[in-house]
């Protein structure tokens, strides 16, 4: 019986890599859509990393825009004053935003809920001054741009080219989304899982707790920034518009809205929103007012998220169909 | 540095931090109770601002006085009418202090753009509540600035009054300290989380209102005052009306001072810097209780 | 004066309580006994309003209560002791107890119970300044009947009054519920062991896993096979 739900719950995923494969094809290759579903694919891997921190590890990062933010400067910076190539850069966008993660979590994991969420958005803020102040280096609120992009051939991985660029988007989200899958079901994560689930455990997990916090910290920093670098070789500028508010809310509330610690529930709450973002887009100044509007009455009707409601479905099926059910089980 | 020149910035900088401290308090107030971290708080001191704007000088023309009870009054409804329509439904399910979480970011988000719509970009001025000055030789000191001080000085003893004394006050500090043997000795959960965000609002309008003569208001400007509210409310302590008071009165200076000698896009980095170095050393705040 | 009609209560999808039925008249003292976690605790949380059951009803005087808020529960002259004591912890002695008299219809004889609760528990009028979380096992759990008092209650549901404490203080502690109970308050009780107190109880019941499993007089409990092999291993 378990066996059997992990496997379908292993299908389903499949399936849905399937259908993600197959998309562009059934689109035929329509560049409007395409671009707003690669935007969609980096979306989702940034909630991903965030939601493995805060939904399964339970570290309250306000950060995770700051750790794509560093990715994607460190990244930008390096391929264009030092000539790295992407392929090169990329990765070191996410070492430098995993070293960044660790020192943060060396300092605040320890603290209480609220206080990582100060300290880790003082990197948000600090990071949204320095860039600002450091002008000459950074660009300054115009940003950089220029640098070497992420080219095979002649194609470059950017929205003029959808069909290819959607087909490398995938393919990285594939990697990273698989990366954060296993470490979901590693001992870690599934430790994390029972500790949320159940006090004793968090006792029997013991001192460990800090220690398996600070690695999923550091390792959801280097998705983050990882995907932060990717994100910018895609749009060809990098600016500190990345870290305003109406981002940081947006990323929030993708893996709020698809189930806090629920996978993937990120990834389905990061397409929704960048649609309905990008469906609102005619409605201007409205837009995030709209937006805002449709998340509190969408959270107020499912709170848990969208991947909540098939578990908050079974027990009111259970119940009404009351002991037939329990039998079946047990047979 | 001068005598008189840093004598002014003190002053400045106390009455500055009188401000972050009234809007420390209502973020401190709401979570205590209710233990939400309520991110609508800067937005209800931005649309607080626009409120006071509209019935002043933007549009209502009214005596600045009646403007001001107005405000208040509303603030009040709105805090209730919030809680009522967006936190209580939240509450029937486990796990909900973490939507609320998402749910108060993102009517922030709302509010703020819907400023954003109705009001335009172009920033607007509110009058101060009293003109004028009072001098001593160099120094300095507006008459609006000793209302506020007044004003945060009397609401902080208010407080402490309506928490100690008052039956409901201490029904809601019993909420804080034990929800459940709050519920189990009768007090009306839903009405006590009603008033506390109406209180809260309160606080933020206050603030508001006492603020923004001296910034300009515009969409976003209440999430300047959040963010340091809420450094305000963790260095202070969470839960500790006097850390939060005392808390802001440094931190304020600090800025003040730093905004002065270095520059205005300083100040906020400063502020979190110093929290940090505090958390550091000390991470329950000033003085926290847990 | 109370009736408990088959309820099933969950926590999530794990039923605590299966069909549950319990009644106490006008004036008694009823004890339910059981092993820890088989549910004691979630029958009297069902009944004062802190859960709600998923089927069956309380009915309280009559009056349907299962749904209601527990501050209107309260208000009718119901108050639920809990086992953890859910104390304020830093206010005093005397606010907590000022608090438990907080439903509007026990405000009016905030002083006469005052003097009742001091009257039965002495100590606590001495330690009436201190800080609630300052107090030892055997004192919080007088203050947490003694604020449950403050509520002007005709029906007392208390939750393991024994637990963790000596066996002199428990005796004292049984002592006194038997008084207050003497003097007109009914009182449903959850124990661990039936042991102790049966000479105090009017009636019994024993539950296990959730459901009610023998019902009778505290002689006919301790006669019973079945309590017998629970409670004394013979």
């Amino acid at each position: 019986m378990v066996v059997n739900k992990i496997g379908r719950k292993n299908a389903l995923l499949l399936g849905g890599v399937l259908v993600l494969g197959l998309l562009p094809i059934a689109l035929q290759g329509n560049a409007r859509i395409l671009n707003v579903l690669i935007a969609a694919l980096m979306w989702g891997v940034l909630a991903s990393a965030w939601d493995l921190c805060m939904g399964y590890a339970r570290v309250f990062s306000f950060g995770h825009l700051a750790f794509f933010t560093i990715g994607a400067y460190t990244a930008g910076l390096t391929a264009r004053q030092l000539g790295i190539p992407p392929l090169a850069a990329i990765p070191l966008g996410g070492v430098t935003a995993a070293i960044f993660g660790l020192l943060i979590g060396l300092l605040c994991l320890r603290l209480r809920g609220v206080y990582i969420a100060m300290v880790t958005f003082g990197l948000h803020m600090v990071l949204q001054t320095v860039i600002i102040w450091g002008r000459d280096i950074t660009g300054g609120k115009t940003g950089v741009t220029g640098f070497a992009p992420l080219q095979i051939g002649q194609y470059i991985f950017s929205p003029s080219y959808p069909f290819f660029s959607y087909y490398i988007a995938l393919g990285i989200f594939i990697l990273l989304l698989f990366i954060i899958y296993r470490i979901i079901n590693s001992p870690i994560g599934l430790a994390f899982v029972a500790l949320r689930d159940s006090e004793p455990y968090a006792k029997s997990l013991g001192v460990n707790e800090y220690k398996y916090k600070l690695i999923v910290f550091g390792i959801s920093a280097f998705i983050a920034g990882l995907i932060g670098a990717v994100y910018i070789h895609f749009y060809g500028i990098i600016s500190p518009v990345t870290l305003d508010i109406p981002i940081f809310l947006m990323v929030l509330i993708m893996f709020m809205l698809g189930g806090l610690g629920r996978f993937p529930g990120a990834v389905i709450g990061a397409f929704v929103i960048t649609f309905v973002t990008e469906a609102l887009r005619p409605l201007l100044l409205w837009r995030f007012v709209a937006l805002g509007a449709i998340v509190v009455a969408v959270t107020v009707f499912i709170p848990g998220g969208l991947m909540s409601i098939p578990e908050r479905v079974r027990p009111f099926i259970r119940r009404a169909f009351g002991r037939r059910h329990v039998e079946e089980e047990v047979s | 540095m001068t005598v008189s020149m840093a004598g002014n910035l003190l002053i400045a900088g106390v009455a500055v931090g009188a401000v972050y401290a009234i809007m420390g308090l209502g973020l401190s107030y709401v979570y205590g109770i209710t233990k939400i971290f309520n991110y609508t708080q800067g937005a209800f001191f931005t649309w607080a601002a626009y409120i006071a704007w509209v019935l002043s000088s933007g549009f209502f023309h009214l005596n600045y006085a009646a403007a001001v009870i107005i405000t208040v009054a509303t603030m009040f409804l709105i805090g209730v009418g919030y809680e009522k329509a967006v936190i209580r439904p939240l509450r029937r399910f486990p796990e909900w202090q973490m939507t609320a979480l998402i749910v108060t970011l993102a009517s922030a988000m709302a509010l703020d753009n819907l400023a954003l719509a109705v009001f335009g970009y172009a920033p607007k001025r509110i009058p101060h509540l009293i003109k004028g000055n009072f001098v001593w030789g160099d120094f300095l000191i507006t008459r609006h600035e000793v209302v506020t001080l007044v004003a945060a000085l009397a609401i902080m003893f208010l407080l402490i009054l309506f928490l100690k004394k008052v039956r409901e006050g201490m029904a809601m500090q019993g909420m804080a300290q034990e929800p459940v043997g709050a519920r189990i000795v009768g007090i009306p959960i839903d009405k006590m989380y009603s008033y506390s965000f109406g209180i809260a609002t309160v606080l933020a309008g206050i603030s508001a209102i006492l603020l923004a003569p001296k910034i300009l208001i515009y969409p976003t400007v209440g999430w300047v005052v959040f963010i340091k509210a809420f450094v305000v409310m963790v260095f202070g302590g969470v839960g500790s009306i006097k850390g939060t008071v005392i808390a802001a009165f440094i931190l304020a200076t600090v800025e003040v001072f730093v905004t002065y000698y270095i520059g205005g896009i300083w100040g906020m980095p400063i502020f979190i810097a110093v929290l940090a170095i505090m958390l550091i050393i000390r991470p329950r705040g000033l003085f926290g209780t847990w | 004066m109370l009736e408990v009609d088959r309820i099933d209560t969950y926590y999530g999808e794990f039923q605590a309580l299966k069909e549950v039925s319990v009644n106490v008249k006008e004036g008694e003292l009823v004890v339910v006994f059981g092993p820890n976690g088989h549910g004691k605790s979630t029958l009297l949380k069902t009944i004062c309003g802190l859960l709600t059951p998923a089927s069956g009803y309380v009915k309280f005087d009559g009056e349907q209560i299962n749904g209601m808020p527990t501050q209107k529960i309260v208000g009718m002259g119901m108050v639920y002791i809990a086992e953890d004591r859910h104390l304020f912890p830093d206010m005093t002695v005397l606010e907590n107890l000022k608090l438990g008299a907080y439903s509007p219809h026990a405000r009016p004889k905030e002083a006469e119970n005052l003097d009742y609760v001091f009257q039965l528990f002495p100590r606590l009028k001495d330690w009436r300044k201190r800080n609630a979380s300052t107090l030892s096992g055997g004192e919080a759990r007088m203050l947490a009947i003694g604020r449950g008092l403050m509520s002007a209650a005709r029906f007392l549901a208390i939750d393991e009054p024994s637990l963790g404490l000596a066996p002199m203080v428990r005796r004292d502690v049984f002592r006194t519920i038997k008084e207050i109970n003497e003097t007109g308050i009914s009182v449903l009780m959850v124990e661990q062991s039936v042991v102790q107190i049966s000479e105090m109880a009017d009636r019994t019941y024993l539950m296990e896993d959730g459901r009610i499993v023998f019902e009778g007089s505290k002689d006919e409990a301790l006669k019973d096979e079945h309590v017998k092999e629970v409670f004394l291993g013979i």
